[in-house]
C-alpha cells in the first residue's frame, strides 16, 4: 500500500487546503506589486495607477490572512478526522491481530505508531503541507513578477538560488549512510544509559560505578566524535548553502549589480526597485529547505508505518457450529515461527477430554506459545489446532472463549465490581459465583473485603499477584468450559492456597480437560498425563513414573529440581 | 535559553558560548548594516542628484564583512554546538552518579534514558541551527535601523519601535500556540492511553467478548476526535496574529512615508530606499518566528535537564564522635520515613547482630522494602537515625558504606557483561574456585555447565538473556562471592521455585556465620530458620524476637504461621 492511500479520505479538504495556501502566497505579493507600480509610474513620469489599485492592496493583504486562516483551519479538521479514522483503524487492528502483533514483542511497535507516528503525521497534515505550499509558491510568482519587469534581474536572482541548491545538495550527499550511523549511535547511548540508571543501585553498593559510567561516557564520546566529523565535513558546504541566500547578500549583489546595471543603462531604475522587492525572496526558501524536507521525511516514513500496521493481516472468524459439549482439543502437526525462531516444531498433540494433564518443560521449550495457539492468540505457520473436529478458525470467535477458557500468568482485571470481573457480565446466581470464588480459594478474602462483591477492583481495593490470579481461576470456573487453561498461575501463591487449588482442578478434571503449563514438576507429579516438551518438540508423554522411565528431557528435569531440593523429594 | 543553557555547562564551554552568541551578534549587525547599505544605495541611485558609486563601494565592503564575520560565527557554532552537547550529556552523567539511589523511580529513569538519548542530541542544533536565526531577528532589524539614520532619523524610530511591536506580536503567538499545542497533547495523550490500554487488555477483552470493550474505546475515540475538530480555529489566531501584524506595519511604514512626502519632508527615493530595507526585514522576522518552534521544544529538554541536574544528592554529615568498637553491626534508632508526606515507617527502632540471620516479614506495603533500602541508603529517614558500626550512615563516604554492603534487590538488574563478570563484581579479586563455590550454593551449577561458553555467557541487555529465576540467583551468587558485613535481601527468591528458593534460603543461613544477613520473606519456612525475625505491620514493628518465642506467642507472627501451615503434599 502506498503511503498516500492512507491520506485518500482527506484527500479533497487537503487540495483545498493547499490552493488556498497558495492564494494566499499569490495575495501577499499584491502590496508589493502595488508599490512597484507606484514607483515605476513616478520614476517614468506616468499617470500615477488609480486609487483601486491601492485598495487592491490591501484587500490583497487581508485576503492572504483570511485565505491562510482559512487553509489552517482545514488542515486541522481533516488531521483531527484523519486521526480519528486511523485510531479506529488501529483499535481494528488491534482487535484482530495476532496478539504478538500489539501485545509483549509487539508493543514496542504499537506504542511508536500510536504515539509518535501519529504525532509525525499531525505535523505533515496540519502544518507542512501548508509550509512546503508557502515556499514553492512565493518564491515562482516572484520569480514570475520579476521576469516580466526585467529578465536579466531575474537572473540575476536566481543565481543565489542555484548556488544555495547546489552546495545544499553537496551537503546532503551521503547523508543517508550518516543519518543511519547518527541513529545506531544514539541508540547505543541509549544502550548505554539503560544499564547505567538501573545498574546503578548494584554498580554503587559493589563499588563499580565507574564501569558503566565510564561506558556512557564512552558511548557518549563516540557519538560527538562522529558528529563533530560529519558535521565538521559538511559545515563548510552547509553555511555556504544558506549564506548564499541570506537576505543581507541577496539584497546587496542585486542592489549592486542593479546600480551597476542603471549607471550602464541596461537597468531601468524602476526595474531595479522591483529587482529588489522580489529578488531576495525568489532564494529564501533554500534556507528553510532542510527542515521542511526533514519533516517531509519523517511524515511520509510515519505514513509508512502506520501502513505497515494496518495491513497487518487479521485473524478470520468461521460461522461453524460448535462441536458438542464435552469435546477434545488437538493440535496437528502445528509448527509456530517468531522471525528465524521455531518455537513449536511439528508437534501433535491429542489432549483428552477429561482428565487433568501438566504440560511441563524448560523455558523457551515452547509451553507458553502453545497455550496462545489454544487461545488462537495466533495461529500456527503450519498445521491445526481443533476443538471436536472443528478447526478453530471456522469456530465463531465467541464459541471458542466459551469452550476453553483461561488463566494467564500475568493477568489484567478490569476495574469494575468483582461480581461483574467474575461474570464477565454475563446473568449468573450468586450461590454460583461464591461457589466458584471458594473453590479458586479467594472467597474469603472478597467476604472480607467491605463491598464484599460489588467492590471495585482498582478504585476499593488493589489486589496482588495470587489474587489477581485467583480471581481469574474463579472467573474461567464459572464458564464451565471443555477445556481449562492454566499458565504459570501458581507461582504466586503460597504452598497453602496451592494445595486447595489442585484439590479443586481435580475435581474439575472429572467433567472437563484440565491443562496446567508448569515448571513446578512436583505439583503435577500425579497429574492423569504429562506432556514434556523440549526444544517445540513434544518429548514425552504419559504418567510420571513412566515418564521417569522412557523420558530423558523429564528426567533431567525432575533431577534437576530433585536435586535443588535439600529435603530430596518431598 | 541562552543563561540557563549558560549556568548548565561547565565553564570552558559557557565561555566558548558567550564567544560564540559575540561572534553570531556581530554577524547580524553587520548584516543590518548591510541591508541598510543597500537600501541607501538604492536611495542614492534614483536620486537623480547624487553619486551613487561611492555607497557601492561602502555596501560591497559591508557585504563582503558580513559574509566573513558570519562565516566565522558560523564555523564556531558548529564546533560550540558539539561540545555543548558532549558537556551536557557528561554532566548528566557525572549527575546520575552523585544522585540518592532513591531518586531513581521508574518514571525518572524512563525521563533520563529519553533525555540522553534524545534531549541532548536535539541540543546540539541550539547553537549552530537556532541561535542565530533568533539573534538575526532581534539585532539585524536594529542594525539595519540604525543604519538608516543615514537617510532619515524618523525612519530609524519607526523601524526600532515596529520592531519592539512585532517583538511582542510573536511572543503573544508564540503563547498562544503553546496553549493549543498543550491541549492538543492533553487530547492525543488520552487517546494514546487508551489505546495503548486496549492493547494491553486483550486477552482478557477476547476471551470475555463483551461488546461494550469495544464500544468504550469507540466512544473515547469519538470524543477526541469531536474535541479536536472542534478546536481547529483555536489554532489560527496563534498562526495569523504575527504575519498580520507585520503586514500591517509594513503597511503603517508605507503610509507614514506617503505622508510625509506629500508633506514634502521626505524625497520619494528616500521612501524607496527605506521600504526596501523594511520589505526584507519583514522576511527576517518571519524566518525568525518560525524557528520559535524549534526553541519550544528546546525550551522543554533545558529545564528538565536543569531539573535533573538541580537535584541534590544526598548530604554528607561531619564526623560524630568515634564509634566504641565492639557492639551491635547495625542500629535503627526511631527512624521514620515518608515518601511524599505518606508515612511509610514509623519509629521504627532494632539492631543487628555482627552475626545472624535476621528475618524481615510483614504483609505486602508494611514497608519492608522501604525498610531494607533506608539501611542501603536509598533515601535518608526523615527522623532518626541508622548507625552502622556505630557511625551515621550519613558521615559515611559512599564507598565506606558500599564495602560493608551486599545488597540483593527485588528488580535487580545484571550489567552489561559476562554471567562471570556479573558475579564477580561481589569480589573481583575472587579465585576460580570461590566464583564457582558461589555458582553451585546458588543452584546455578547444571545450568552453567550446559552453556557451552559457561561462566563467560553474556548475559544481554539487562541480563534480558538469562530467566528471571537465574537472574535472581546470579545477584545472590555476587552477594554471597562478597561476603559483606551486613548482606540485604529483598525477596531474593520470588522468582524461584519452592526448592531453588530453599537452597538460597540454606545459602543465606551459611552466610549469616560469619556476617550479618537481613532477609525479607514471604517464605515463613525461612523465616523459622532466622536468629530472630521482625514483624512490620504499617510501618512499625509489632513484633520482635527468635521464631520459637514468636510462634508460640499469640500476635502477628503466629497468625501468619497459622494462615500458612496446612496440608502438605
Amino acid at each position: 500500500m502506498s503511503p498516500f492511500t492512507l491520506l485518500r479520505p482527506v484527500r479533497a479538504p487537503l487540495i483545498l487546503a493547499v490552493v488556498l495556501q497558495a492564494l494566499a502566497g499569490l495575495l501577499a505579493l499584491l502590496p508589493i506589486l502595488t508599490l512597484i507600480a507606484f514607483t515605476s509610474a513616478w520614476l517614468t513620469g506616468a499617470t500615477a495607477p488609480e486609487a483601486g489599485v491601492v485598495i487592491a492592496a490591501v484587500l490583497g493583504t487581508l485576503g492572504s490572512a483570511l485565505a491562510a486562516a482559512g487553509a489552517t483551519w482545514i488542515t486541522h479538521r481533516a488531521d483531527a478526522r484523519l486521526t480519528w479514522l486511523l485510531q479506529r483503524r488501529l483499535a481494528d487492528v488491534i482487535r484482530h491481530s495476532p496478539l504478538p502483533v500489539v501485545t509483549g514483542q509487539g508493543a514496542a511497535r504499537l506504542r511508536k505508531v500510536v504515539q509518535d507516528d501519529t504525532a509525525a503525521l499531525h505535523y505533515l497534515v496540519a502544518h507542512t503541507l501548508l509550509d512546503a505550499t508557502t515556499l514553492i509558491v512565493t518564491p515562482i510568482a516572484g520569480l514570475a513578477a520579476l521576469t516580466i519587469v526585467d529578465w536579466r534581474l531575474a537572473l540575476v536572482s536566481l543565481a543565489p538560488l542555484i548556488l544555495g541548491v547546489a552546495w545544499y545538495v553537496r551537503a546532503m550527499r551521503g547523508s543517508g549512510a550518516n543519518f543511519a550511523e547518527y541513529a545506531t549511535q544514539q541508540q547505543r547511548i541509549g544502550g548505554a544509559v539503560v544499564d547505567f540508571v538501573h545498574g546503578l543501585p548494584v554498580a554503587k553498593i559493589y563499588g563499580d560505578a565507574g564501569g558503566p559510567k565510564t561506558r556512557y561516557a564512552a558511548a557518549v564520546n563516540t557519538f560527538h566524535d562522529f558528529f563533530r566529523a560529519w558535521s565538521g565535513s559538511t559545515a563548510a558546504v552547509t553555511t555556504a548553502s544558506w549564506l548564499a541566500v541570506a537576505p543581507g547578500l541577496t539584497t546587496g549583489l542585486l542592489a549592486l549589480l542593479g546600480s551597476t546595471g542603471v549607471l550602464v543603462g541596461w537597468v531601468t531604475p524602476a526595474a531595479l526597485v522591483a529587482g529588489v522587492l522580489l529578488g531576495p525572496a525568489i532564494a529564501a526558501p533554500v534556507a528553510v529547505a532542510g527542515p521542511r524536507l526533514q519533516a517531509i521525511r519523517t511524515g511520509l516514513s510515519a505514513l509508512g508505518s502506520i501502513g505497515d500496521l494496518l495491513d497487518q493481516p487479521h485473524l478470520t472468524w468461521g460461522s461453524s457450529e460448535p462441536p458438542l459439549r464435552g469435546a477434545a482439543t488437538r493440535l496437528e502437526a502445528v509448527t509456530v515461527r517468531y522471525g528465524e525462531q521455531v518455537t513449536v516444531d511439528d508437534m501433535t498433540i491429542a489432549l483428552p477430554d477429561r482428565g487433568l494433564v501438566a504440560l511441563v518443560g524448560t523455558s523457551g521449550s515452547g509451553k507458553s506459545t502453545l497455550a496462545a495457539l489454544l487461545a488462537r492468540f495466533t495461529d500456527p505457520d503450519e498445521g491445526r489446532v481443533l476443538l471436536g473436529d472443528i478447526e478453530l478458525p471456522a469456530l465463531r470467535e465467541a464459541d471458542l472463549y466459551e469452550r476453553i477458557a483461561f488463566v494467564f500468568q500475568d493477568t489484567t482485571l478490569r476495574e469494575t465490581s468483582i461480581r461483574d470481573a467474575l461474570t464477565g457480565g454475563r446473568p449468573v446466581p450468586d450461590h454460583r459465583i461464591v461457589e466458584a470464588a471458594t473453590q479458586a480459594a479467594i472467597q474469603d478474602h472478597i467476604s472480607g473485603l467491605p463491598h464484599g462483591y460489588d467492590t471495585v477492583l482498582g478504585e476499593d481495593t488493589e489486589l496482588s499477584g495470587g489474587q489477581r490470579q485467583r480471581l481469574a481461576l474463579a472467573r474461567a470456573l464459572l464458564r464451565e468450559p471443555d477445556l481449562l487453561v492454566l499458565d504459570e498461575t501458581l507461582s504466586a501463591l503460597d504452598a497453602t492456597t496451592r494445595t486447595r487449588i489442585m484439590d479443586t482442578l481435580r475435581t474439575h478434571a472429572t467433567d472437563r480437560a484440565v491443562l496446567l503449563i508448569t515448571h513446578q514438576l512436583h505439583l503435577v507429579r500425579h497429574a492423569d498425563r504429562i506432556l514434556v516438551l523440549d526444544h517445540g518438540r513434544l518429548a514425552g508423554s504419559g504418567t510420571h513414573e513412566n515418564l521417569l522411565i522412557a523420558c530423558a528431557p523429564y528426567r533431567t528435569l525432575w533431577d534437576a529440581q530433585k536435586t535443588t531440593t535439600p529435603e530430596g523429594s518431598r | 535559553m541562552l543563561r540557563t543553557l549558560h549556568r548548565l555547562l561547565p565553564a570552558p564551554d559557557a565561555r566558548r558560548l558567550v564567544t560564540l552568541t559575540i561572534w553570531l551578534a556581530a554577524a547580524a549587525t553587520l548584516h543590518g548594516v548591510a541591508l541598510g547599505m543597500a537600501g541607501i544605495l538604492i536611495a542614492a541611485c534614483l536620486d537623480a542628484a547624487s553619486d551613487p558609486t561611492a555607497w557601492m563601494i561602502v555596501l560591497a565592503g559591508a557585504v563582503i564583512a558580513f559574509v566573513v564575520a558570519q562565516w566565522v560565527a558560523q564555523m564556531v557554532a558548529f564546533r560550540v554546538g558539539s561540545s555543548t552537547a558532549r558537556a551536557l550529556h557528561l554532566r548528566l552523567g557525572e549527575q546520575l552518579a552523585e544522585l540518592p539511589l532513591g531518586w531513581f523511580t521508574g518514571t525518572r529513569q524512563a525521563h533520563i534514558i529519553d533525555l540522553a538519548t534524545t534531549g541532548v542530541p536535539q541540543t546540539m542544533s541550539y547553537p549552530a541551527i537556532l541561535l542565530r536565526p533568533a539573534l538575526t531577528a532581534l539585532v539585524t532589524p536594529v542594525a539595519a535601523a540604525l543604519t538608516l539614520a543615514l537617510l532619515d532619523w524618523r525612519f530609524t524610530l519607526a523601524i526600532l519601535g515596529m520592531t519592539a511591536v512585532a517583538f511582542s506580536a510573536s511572543r503573544v503567538s508564540a503563547r498562544l500556540a503553546r496553549t493549543v499545542d498543550a491541549r492538543r497533547h492533553t487530547v492525543s495523550a488520552e487517546a494514546t492511553r487508551r489505546i495503548l490500554e486496549y492493547a494491553d487488555r486483550q486477552p482478557l477483552i477476547r476471551t470475555d467478548q463483551r461488546p461494550e470493550d469495544n464500544d468504550d474505546l469507540d466512544h473515547a475515540l469519538d470524543a477526541v476526535h469531536t474535541a479536536a475538530g472542534r478546536s481547529a480555529g483555536t489554532v489560527i489566531p496563534g498562526f495569523v496574529l504575527f504575519g498580520l501584524t507585520l503586514n500591517a506595519l509594513f503597511a503603517i511604514l508605507i503610509g507614514l512615508g506617503v505622508l510625509w512626502v506629500v508633506g514634502a519632508s521626505l524625497s520619494l527615493p528616500t521612501l524607496l530606499g527605506v521600504l526596501v530595507v523594511a520589505a526584507r526585514l519583514v522576511a527576517v522576522a518571519q524566518s525568525g518566528a518560525e524557528l520559535a518552534a524549534g526553541l519550544r521544544l528546546q525550551a522543554g529538554i533545558r529545564d528538565r535537564l536543569a531539573a535533573v541536574l538541580g537535584t541534590a544528592p544526598l548530604p554528607h554529615l561531619p564526623d560524630g564522635p568515634p564509634p566504641e568498637p565492639g557492639g551491635e553491626l547495625v542500629h535503627v534508632e526511631n527512624v521514620s520515613f515518608a515518601y511524599d508526606d505518606a508515612p511509610v515507617i514509623q519509629e521504627v527502632s532494632f539492631t543487628l547482630p555482627r552475626r545472624g540471620l535476621t528475618a524481615l516479614v510483614g504483609p505486602s506495603g508494611s514497608g519492608k522494602t522501604t525498610l531494607v533500602r533506608l539501611l542501603a541508603r536509598f533515601w535518608d529517614p526523615s527522623a532518626g537515625k541508622i548507625l552502622l558500626d556505630g557511625t551515621d550512615l550519613r558521615s559515611l563516604a559512599s564507598e565506606e558504606l558500599a564495602s560493608a554492603l551486599a545488597v540483593v534487590l527485588q528488580d535487580d538488574y545484571l550489567l552489561e557483561g559476562t554471567i562471570g563478570d556479573n558475579i564477580r563484581l561481589g569480589r573481583p579479586t575472587a579465585s576460580p574456585q570461590q566464583v564457582a563455590a558461589a555458582v553451585t550454593e546458588v543452584g546455578l551449577d547444571a545450568f552453567l555447565a550446559g552453556l557451552p561458553d559457561g561462566l563467560d555467557t553474556p548475559v544481554g541487555p539487562g541480563g534480558s538473556r538469562l530467566s528471571g529465576g537465574q537472574r535472581q540467583r546470579v545477584c545472590v551468587a555476587r552477594a554471597l562471592l562478597k561476603a559483606a558485613p551486613l548482606t540485604l535481601m529483598d525477596e531474593a527468591t520470588s522468582a524461584l521455585d519452592p526448592e531453588n528458593a530453599s537452597l538460597i534460603a540454606d545459602a543465606a543461613t551459611r552466610l549469616a556465620r560469619t556476617g550479618s544477613v537481613l532477609i525479607i520473606a514471604h517464605d515463613l519456612d525461612t523465616a523459622a530458620r532466622a536468629d530472630q525475625i521482625l514483624v512490620l505491620d504499617n510501618g512499625r514493628i509489632v513484633q520482635h524476637g527468635g521464631p520459637t518465642v514468636l510462634a508460640s506467642t499469640p500476635g502477628r507472627y503466629r497468625d501468619l504461621v497459622r494462615d500458612h501451615a496446612g496440608p502438605r503434599s
